[in-house]
């Protein structure tokens, strides 16, 4: 009886870890199974691509807010392998944060537009141009808000927000530097 | 191989007197042979005289079917194809004597170090087989085309994708080149699972 259980357990115990890793791919110590490039994924970045178009359209007509919205119905969308951080789609998500944030900023929303900044950072972690981006548009609100603030008389305002706008504009060099000095890098160590 | 003896003139000789008896039914065997192949067909006189020739013989008793079996030329060859076809039950002396031997030798190779080896392997393979095929049982549905994973395409960062900074108003410029670059990823995974890779 104690040899079946043990041979039952060691069943068990060999399969877990091993169905574990066919279930959630990305997660660590499953390295050897990464996930592919799969037709859902490809699904989800042509309907990105589409309903950037759609914004594209509704920006060269005027309609602002009607750019926002198509963006949004991306932000907002079910992603692939609801779970899991594929990085196709993280970055696909950040960008689409970045153009909100460019559009709100044209319409003097500064607070949207930091919003959406944040938004896509949240999405682009590592030392990427996505990342570096996002950083600059964020500098760029808070360069409009101060000069709003400014022309409104709120002086100390408009300095805080100058001051924010400084710090995030070096972050965006920052990053920018990272990612050309990796690129150079890796383009030296080829052959 | 061809014989590299030829015949000689005897047995040419001989292969022509035979072939010509057969052909003139003048060798029993051969008409035996013929009648059993292609049998001719019965005449109803010839039938009728049959019957009357057997009904005559009246009861056949075992001694005599004993008598018959004995003076057929290849008695042992009708007993192999009797065991062959219908084989008498096995007497149970014989096959206690065979399951004896059967266990006895067993158990010599139970008790020699070896034995206890390959059950050690045995018990790890057949577990390892075991998990593998409650694998395979769980993913069956979800995974229909076969797969090597070495060779299709993981997803990863599109940053390789561009050499410079982001301007302002190319966003939609991106997505173009990040959906069309992972699109001929996924074909080129379709073609690896399809084997045309």
């Amino acid at each position: 009886m104690s040899r079946t259980l043990g041979f039952l357990a060691c069943v068990v115990g060999l399969s877990l870890p091993m169905l574990a890793c066919n279930e959630k791919p990305h997660e660590k110590g499953c390295d050897d199974q990464a996930m592919v490039v799969d037709t859902a994924v490809v699904a989800y970045l042509s309907k990105a691509r589409a309903l950037h178009h759609e914004a594209n359209l509704k920006e060269d007509a005027g309609d602002l807010d009607g750019a926002v919205v198509a963006l949004h119905r991306l932000t907002e969308s079910a992603q692939p392998h609801e779970g899991a951080r594929i990085p196709e789609v993280e970055e696909v998500l950040a960008d689409a944060h970045a153009r909100i944030a460019e559009l709100a900023l044209r319409q003097s929303h500064f607070d949207a537009a930091k919003t959406e900044v944040d938004k896509g950072l949240g999405h682009a972690e590592g030392a990427t141009y996505f990342r570096g981006h996002l950083l600059e548009v964020g500098g760029l609100i808070e360069t409009a808000r101060s000069k709003s603030l400014a022309d409104a008389g709120q002086t100390k305002e408009a300095e805080e927000a100058r001051q924010r706008a400084l710090k995030l504009l070096e972050e965006a060099i920052a990053v920018q530097d990272r990612v050309i000095g990796h690129a150079l890098g890796d383009a030296g160590a080829k052959p | 191989m061809a014989d590299p003896t030829p015949e000689s003139p005897e047995e040419l000789a001989l292969a022509e007197a035979l072939r010509l008896a057969i052909e003139e039914d003048r060798e029993p065997f051969a008409a035996s042979l013929r009648a059993a192949m292609v049998p001719a067909r019965l005449t109803d006189e010839a039938h009728e005289r049959l019957l009357e020739e057997i009904m005559a013989l009246g009861a056949i008793g075992e001694d005599e079917v004993d008598a018959a079996r004995g003076a057929l030329p290849h008695a042992a060859l009708e007993e192999a194809l009797r065991a062959a076809i219908a084989p008498a039950p096995l007497p149970m002396t014989e096959h206690d004597a065979i399951v004896a031997r059967v266990f006895e030798s067993a158990a010599r190779r139970d008790a020699a170090p070896r034995g206890r080896v390959i059950r050690v392997a045995f018990g790890a393979s057949a577990a390892l087989a075991v998990a593998a095929a409650v694998l395979l049982w769980i993913r069956r549905p979800e995974t229909p085309e076969p797969r090597t994973a070495s060779a299709l395409i993981n997803v990863r960062s599109t940053q390789p994708l561009f050499d410079e900074p982001f301007r302002s108003g190319e966003a939609s410029a991106r997505i173009d080149r990040i959906a069309m670059a992972r699109s001929s990823d996924l074909r080129e995974n379709r073609f690896s699972r399809w084997g045309l890779r």
